[in-house]
């Protein structure tokens, strides 16, 4: 025997004294602890725990089994119950099923999506010491994803404090051929070997590092291996791109999951990406996406501490810079990138944490809704048995098991309700991911929280919606219950009430919220940007070195389009109106402090009119003045007012210190970017040859010949260009993609959330009015109108409502103002909004109450009088 | 009355072997050194508890001891009535064997 006694583990203990038939009467417990005393001896404690969770948890279920078996004979009797009563009201049950699962519903899902969206990089096996370089300007406020291409090496190099760090970039828009078929890729990765270091992904077959070594080989995902060659074996075949480049396929990998900031389905060496985008390998350009894979132990702080000295070594070569004007580089962790990342130059459109919280904070509050109603009805109802339980008392139930009795079958109802709101789940998520654009699964051995999250609910509901009759109800006198002087339960009212208030306030929140979502999202379709967006044509070219016949005849292009009766205008520029971001040229005026960083965009002749972008001073770019090719500049009125000129046209202006613009013209202000953002100081060049979109103003008539026109003409110059258009007014939409998503998924949930409360109310008229049928009946005898007797029964009700209202607008104009502040250019929320979304709440509730009332008042009163 | 299952059968002999110190842990340790069979706890109880039900066997509190953290043994003894069961039971085993006795033999 040992000196000190081994103590079995506590929480075994536990569970097993809840077993009274093992613990005590048995005394299992103490045959298991000196077995478990024995065993610890010979084989160790590690064995004798195990045993002995082992043994507990065995013993469950057939201690389970055993109660059913003997007690049986009750529970059958209280199963039938149960299901009776579930006949006998049926359109309770149902509502009261139907509500509760749709909430539960609701919530599963927006979980899952939030859970979806928290998980982004996780899988990567290091995930909490990868980090990506992020890259700040002076004087800029947003930070740049990308870095020089130099600095992955130079990281490598200088400090022993990571195993490794790589760069990557991305390419959009590629055409790659394999033997006779084309196909349009959206996205290629140049990489360098080391991602695989960094990064988990696991090959399939083939060895990546070295493949990314060799210039000529490619790297593809599972998915595309099979797009381009199906059945046959990947490995050691051909793919071309940009008809000029063979690369054999030198490795598989397994396809990357979608919760990831990037996904890499094709990949090659870095080495090719100068051949590919002509953008040299210096220090000075940002372009690359540069990832670091930290030794253990060491603070990102510590590194980034040493990034101006690498900077000084490298980028500034020791020169004398002033050091106000110098980059400053960061680390960012991998795994905050889609939420908390708003960068120039991210890979992806990166989600925004913001709206994870109002997700999470909707799908919490459709199941507060939820599980109110649930617990309102329940009780309500339950008070219809209160016959029963007097029968059952007076036969010689104990307190006790009335108690068991009601919260059993409280939880059974739960149960079905959630059994039911599993399958709407499953059934609805297809549709929910097809909207979200995710692959989301339920999948309950994956995600253990959501059994943990579906039983907790059972419990909680189940017990929070039994313990009320139990507790009440069970309590009651039956002498009392069977004379019926306790029928109107008033002791439940005023906490009903609440409840119904609470459940208000949510849903006029709600509905308060999408209105505002809405009526934002009016105000962005509806405001005048500055430009055109109607009847417009935009083709992409996207690669600088691509399609140079093309871009070398840009005027005869542009001739040939305007043959065609339906164009009616054509012009080319490097970026389209709504979206210029590329450049951030230094402007500076007459006065040298004044240092002004603008957007730049090059353009050719036509372009401003074929936007319609007014030019308030001055010219645009012109055929006339052969002059205006070498260094006309146009300004926009901010960029002007930033740079404190005054009479700007046809003065010069600076250029990055070195070069000079001669201004020809102011343009209006107009939004050059989303609305999230305020208007930039814009500086447009004339450079057709830089072009990456051609805009093509069409007529209205006959939209199909005119593109094929279109696609005619442009395959004679490119006749690799794989023909594709977009037109601009939805291109323009797409930019409050995010935004629609959400006002219209918002939209959903706060209609689930009315009808759901709506349900609630209709229950609790229902249960008042039949309360109520005597007396209802009774003024009737005495001479009170219908529409008296309906104020008296819904009354009570519209003052709550009105109570709810008052409480819900001060918590949505604070949380919805904090959502249009995202936003540079909004609505105010006015008190139209407000009055609207409380006249849609009563309104809905009046005919949901009234439904009701009026059916009770409207009854003949002999009926119900004759009642006893 | 219902015929007692091998479980049944084997817990009852070995209460009837273990005479006065048959509890929990030394009959599930008597039918392993026996049979070879390793009973979980909740079988065993469960066993236990059916047959008790049927009173083919009553159960005793013995004293308290240290090394089992304050809970007492509980002793099992085999009733008259649990006795004419096992009886039965082993003579229906013998008349089925019967039927074919060469067959054991190998």
């Amino acid at each position: 025997m040992s000196k000190k006694p081994v103590h079995p583990p506590y929480l075994a203990k536990k569970l097993l004294s809840f077993m009274r038939h093992y613990s005590e009467e048995y005394s299992c417990g103490g045959d298991l602890v000196e077995e478990y005393r024995g065993i610890a001896k010979e084989r160790g404690k590690c064995v004798a725990y195990l045993w002995y969770w082992w043994q507990v948890l065995y013993a469950i279920p057939t201690y389970i089994l055993l109660q059913i078996e003997f007690g049986g004979t009750m529970f059958k009797n209280y199963f039938k119950i149960a299901l009776r009563n579930m006949k006998k009201n049926k359109s309770f049950s149902f509502i009261n099923i139907a509500g509760f699962a749709a909430g539960i519903a609701a919530f599963i899902l927006i979980m899952l999506y939030v859970q979806y969206e928290l998980s982004f990089d996780n899988y990567h096996k290091n995930v909490e010491r990868i980090f990506r370089v992020v890259a700040e300007f002076p004087g800029e406020s947003n930070r740049d994803a990308t870095t020089p291409a130099p600095l992955a090496e130079a990281l490598r190099d200088e400090f022993p404090e990571i195993v490794s760090a790589a760069k990557m970039r991305d390419l959009n828009n590629l055409v790659i051929a394999c033997g006779e078929k084309n196909f349009r890729e959206r996205q290629l990765f140049f990489i360098e070997p080391e991602v695989f270091d960094i990064f988990s992904i696991p090959s399939i077959k083939g060895d990546l590092k070295t493949a990314m070594t060799d210039p000529f080989s490619i790297i593809l995902s599972e998915r595309m291996a099979e797009k381009y060659f199906g059945e046959e074996e990947p490995i050691g075949k051909i793919l071309t791109l940009r008809e000029r480049y063979n690369y054999k396929v030198a490795g598989i990998i397994e396809n990357m999951p979608g919760n990831s900031h990037f996904v890499i389905d094709l990949a090659i060496p870095f080495i090719n990406f100068s051949r590919f985008s002509g953008v040299g390998q210096r220090w000075g350009s940002n372009f690359v996406h540069t990832y670091l894979l930290m030794r253990e132990g060491i603070s990102p702080e510590d590194l980034e501490r040493k990034f101006p000295r690498l900077l000084d070594k490298y980028m500034y070569q020791n020169s004398e810079t002033e050091e106000s004007m110098k980059h400053k580089y960061f680390l960012q962790p991998v795994k905050s990138i889609h939420l908390h990342s708003h960068y120039n130059g991210e890979i992806n459109v990166n989600n925004d944490i913001k709206y994870i919280y109002l997700f999470s904070s909707v799908a919490f509050l459709i199941l507060v809704i939820a599980c109110i109603n649930y617990m309102n009805l329940s009780t309500a109802r339950s008070i219809q048995r209160s016959r029963e339980v007097g029968i059952r008392k007076v036969v010689g139930a104990m307190k006790g098991q009335l108690i068991k009795q009601f919260i059993g079958e409280s939880l059974l109802f739960t149960f079905i309700a959630v059994v039911v709101s599993v399958t709407i789940v499953i059934l609805v998520l297809p549709v929910f991911n097809g909207f979200l654009e995710r692959d989301l699964t339920f999948n309950l051995v994956k995600n253990p929280w959501l059994i943990l999250l579906i039983v907790s609910i059972i419990l909680f509901a189940g017990l929070f919606s039994g313990s009320y009759p139990a507790l009440y109800i069970s309590s009651l006198k039956p002498a009392g219950i069977l004379k019926s002087t306790v029928s109107r339960g008033s002791s439940g009212v005023l906490l009903r009430k609440i409840l119904v208030t609470t459940q208000f306030i949510i849903t006029i929140v709600l509905i308060t919220g999408t209105l505002v979502i809405r009526y934002q999202l009016n105000f962005i379709k509806n405001k005048d940007m500055g430009f055109e967006k109607e009847q417009i044509v935009v083709l992409h070219f996207s690669i600088r070195n691509d399609y140079d016949y093309l871009k070398n005849n840009i005027e005869t292009v542009k001739t040939e389009l305007l043959k065609h009766s339906g164009i009616v205008s054509a012009a080319v520029s490097k970026c389209l109106p709504n979206n210029i971001f590329v450049g951030r040229p230094r402007l500076s005026g007459h006065e040298p402090d004044v240092i002004v960083r603008a957007r730049a965009n090059w353009i050719d002749y036509d372009f401003i009119d074929l936007y319609g972008i007014e030019i308030t001073e001055g010219r645009n770019f012109s055929r006339e003045f052969p002059s205006d090719r070498e260094s006309a500049v146009l300004l926009n009125e901010k960029a002007v007012k930033e740079c404190k000129l005054e009479f700007p046209v046809g003065k010069n202006i600076t250029i990055n210190n070195r070069q000079t613009g001669k201004i020809i013209g102011i343009m209006k202000d107009f939004h050059s970017q989303s609305l999230h953002r305020p208007i930039e100081p814009l500086i447009f060049y004339y450079e057709p040859r830089s072009l990456e979109y051609i805009s093509i103003k069409i007529s209205a008539a006959q939209i199909p010949a005119t593109l094929s026109y279109i696609e005619q003409t442009i395959k004679k110059f490119a006749p690799n260009y794989p023909f594709e258009y977009q037109f601009f007014d939805e291109m323009f939409s797409r930019a409050y993609k995010t935004e629609q998503k959400l006002g219209k998924l918002f939209g959903a949930f706060a209609f689930l959330s009315i009808v759901i409360a709506c349900l609630g109310l209709f229950g609790l008229v229902m249960f008042t009015a039949g309360q109520r049928t005597k007396e209802v009946g009774i003024r009737k005898v005495l001479g009170a109108g219908v529409l008296n007797i309906i104020w008296i029964l819904s009354g009570e009700f519209t003052k709550w409502l009105l109570v709810a209202n008052f409480i819900a607008f001060p918590i949505a104009y604070y949380s919805m103002s904090k959502w249009l502040q995202s936003f540079a250019y909004r609505i105010n929320i006015s008190l139209g909004i407000f009055i609207l979304s409380t006249s849609l709440t009563l309104f809905i509730a009046i005919i949901t109450i009234s439904y009701q009332s009026i059916k009770a008042a409207t009854a003949n009163p002999v009926d119900s009088l004759r009642y006893e | 009355m219902r015929e007692l299952t091998v479980l049944e059968q084997t817990i009852l002999a070995a209460i009837i072997s273990l005479e006065d110190d048959a509890y929990g842990v030394s009959i599930r340790k008597i039918i392993r050194k026996k049979t070879g069979k390793v009973l979980m706890y909740g079988t065993l109880y469960r066993a236990l508890d059916q047959l008790s039900r049927k009173a083919f066997v009553t159960r005793k509190k013995g004293k308290e001891t240290t090394e089992r953290d304050g809970s007492k043994k509980v002793y099992y003894t085999v009733t008259s009535k649990g006795k004419k069961a096992l009886q039965a039971a082993y003579k229906l085993q013998k008349a089925i064997w019967d039927i074919i006795p060469d067959f054991i033999a190998d």
